[in-house]
């Protein structure tokens, strides 16, 4: 196994749906640990970029891509990849909190048990473990019995990442976690996200940039480019948002952009 | 003026099917209520239905009705979960099976009664029996189930499938735990249609189960439905109008008995659903 400083190494990678380019010639590399903000207008293929890491696009009948992804060292498009693996290690998060219509417990103990835990207290433990990461543990009483979509909008969103945390994935993606939800419930994923990146590597897709400046180690800046979602830039967080080398980028983050 | 429109339209409905079940239910209850008694329901037939009551072929009809449902659903249960999972993929092929299915579901029922004879009793050498006439049912009412699981299935929020792909969850993890529950009052529904076709079915079973009005000791023997029996009394048998009624009427008490049954646990069902789920 390589001993790359980088999760993810996305290498010239270009994705289409049907004849439509969305993405065109990514190189981006993904770090082990910390944060890395996505920001860009809509549109420009930010995630797409995420789904085709965790290969969610597998579902998309009309998906097609060029260029290649390395996980871990390993080209994850490449024949007799083991998917399922991939999808344990990389845990993704949508715009729009999803529990699972059954109880709080069973959100979290469905994926263990199909990724083979089959001892009881070893399942126990680990959805405490988690539910006390995102700081459920507290605020959420009689979980096998309560049902997941009785939860507010933020616990819920706790919920979908301690679903995919108690499967100890090496990347967290997400897409823009916090839209859906008010401010302070906001602030508490920022706060947990914070968190996570010191130990894994999280990706958010962001429109919000107050929140990338103030969570994010790094940053990529996605725009389109002639009608085809192009990255523009990457850096540390301070460069894009001080002293941005692509006039589209300074744009950009200043907000007067086009 | 439209509103108004509207109003007539779904009153008139409203009195059209009433009325028409209603007097057909009095119609029937006219003429078969004095045939109708304990010792009908629990008597074998004799002098070919004129006399006696109808034991033996209730206990047909459950058999076959019986064996229809449990070779159909799990059948189409599983082309259903098939079809869910390959439709977002595979256009061509699903259009293809879906096309097969709706021609399939409109078949008349004797075309099926006449494969059935062919297939399962002369070449599978079942003969008149049962099982061949379950089997027909089975295959009868097969496509129109399948096709209702499926649209039950399409429910399923896209977000849902999504997450549980991203999640790694295999298809049989999904289908247990988030697609029947999801769709369980779909798969009832669907459930229920195809018993009360079983049970109102004639022309199919005419030619697969027989007329045989004895007792039937196993599937392999063969056995008349209650709506072959009817069917037989009213226009094979002169005088056989008054039982002819009063067994219709014991199969519309039976078709609302086993609606009520089914729905009274559809009812019950966001219970079982949580208390299965720890």
């Amino acid at each position: 196994m390589t001993t790359s400083p980088n999760i993810f190494e996305i290498n010239n990678f270009s994705a289409s749906y049907r004849d439509a380019e969305a993405l065109n010639d990514v190189s981006l590399n993904i770090p082990r640990r910390g944060i890395m903000s996505i920001i860009g207008p809509s549109g420009c293929g930010k995630s797409t970029l995420l789904n085709s890491l965790n290969r969610i696009t597998d579902l998309t009948p009309d998906f097609s891509h060029r260029g290649d992804v390395h996980f871990d060292g390993q080209n994850i498009y490449q024949r007799d990849f083991d998917v399922v693996n991939l999808r344990k290690n990389v845990g993704l998060i949508f715009q729009k909190p999803n529990p699972f219509p059954f109880s709080v417990y069973k959100n979290l103990s469905l994926p263990l048990k199909e990724h083979g835990m089959r001892n009881r207290k070893e399942i126990e433990s680990t959805v405490n473990e988690s539910m006390k990461i995102v700081g459920l543990l507290d605020e959420v009483s009689n979980i096998r019995r309560r049902n997941a979509t009785e939860l507010s909008g933020g616990q819920q969103q706790r919920l979908c990442i301690a679903r995919t945390l108690t499967l100890k994935p090496k990347v967290l993606l997400c897409d823009e976690p916090c839209s859906a939800l008010d401010p302070v419930s906001g602030k508490k994923i920022e706060d947990l996200l914070v968190r996570l990146g010191k130990e894994i590597s999280v990706v958010v897709v962001t429109h919000n940039l107050a929140q990338a400046k103030r969570i994010s180690d790094c940053v990529a800046f996605f725009c389109m480019v002639e009608g085809v979602g192009k990255l523009i830039e990457k850096g540390d967080t301070q460069k894009i948002f001080n002293a941005a080398q692509h006039h589209m980028t300074r744009e950009y983050v200043d907000g007067s952009f086009g | 003026m439209t509103r108004v429109m509207t109003k007539v339209f779904a009153i008139a409905a409203v009195v059209i099917c009433i009325g028409t079940f209603v007097t057909m239910l009095i119609g029937l209850i006219n003429s078969g209520y004095q045939s109708l008694s304990f010792e009908f329901l629990f008597s074998s037939p004799r002098n070919f239905g004129l006399e006696g009551g109808i034991a033996p072929i209730l206990i047909s009809t459950s058999m076959i009705l019986v064996l229809a449902i449990l070779f159909a659903v799990p059948i189409s249960m599983l082309t259903a979960i098939f079809l869910f999972f390959r439709c977002r993929c595979d256009t061509v092929q699903t259009r293809l099976i879906l096309t097969v299915l709706e021609l399939l579901a409109s078949i008349p029922s004797i075309v099926f009664g006449l494969f059935g004879m062919l297939f399962f009793c002369d070449f599978l050498h079942l003969g008149f029996s049962i099982l061949s006439g379950g089997l027909t049912l089975a295959l009868m009412i097969f496509p129109t189930l399948c096709l209702t699981l499926f649209a039950s299935f399409l429910t399923l929020p896209n977000e849902t499938r999504m997450v549980s792909e991203s999640l790694g969850l295999s298809r049989l993890t999904v289908a247990r735990h988030l697609l029947i529950p999801h769709s369980i009052s779909g798969i009832v529904a669907g459930i229920v249609l195809g018993v009360c076709r079983c049970v109102a079915e004639t022309a199919a079973l005419i030619f697969t189960s027989g007329y045989s009005i004895r007792q039937p000791r196993s599937i392999f023997d063969s056995g008349r439905s209650l709506s072959v029996h009817i069917y037989e009394l009213a226009m094979n048998v002169a005088g056989g109008d008054a039982n002819a009624n009063a067994a219709a009427l014991v199969l519309l008490i039976v078709l609302l008995i086993i609606n009520l049954l089914i729905f009274a646990i559809v009812d019950r069902q966001p219970n079982w659903i949580r208390s299965a789920n720890h």
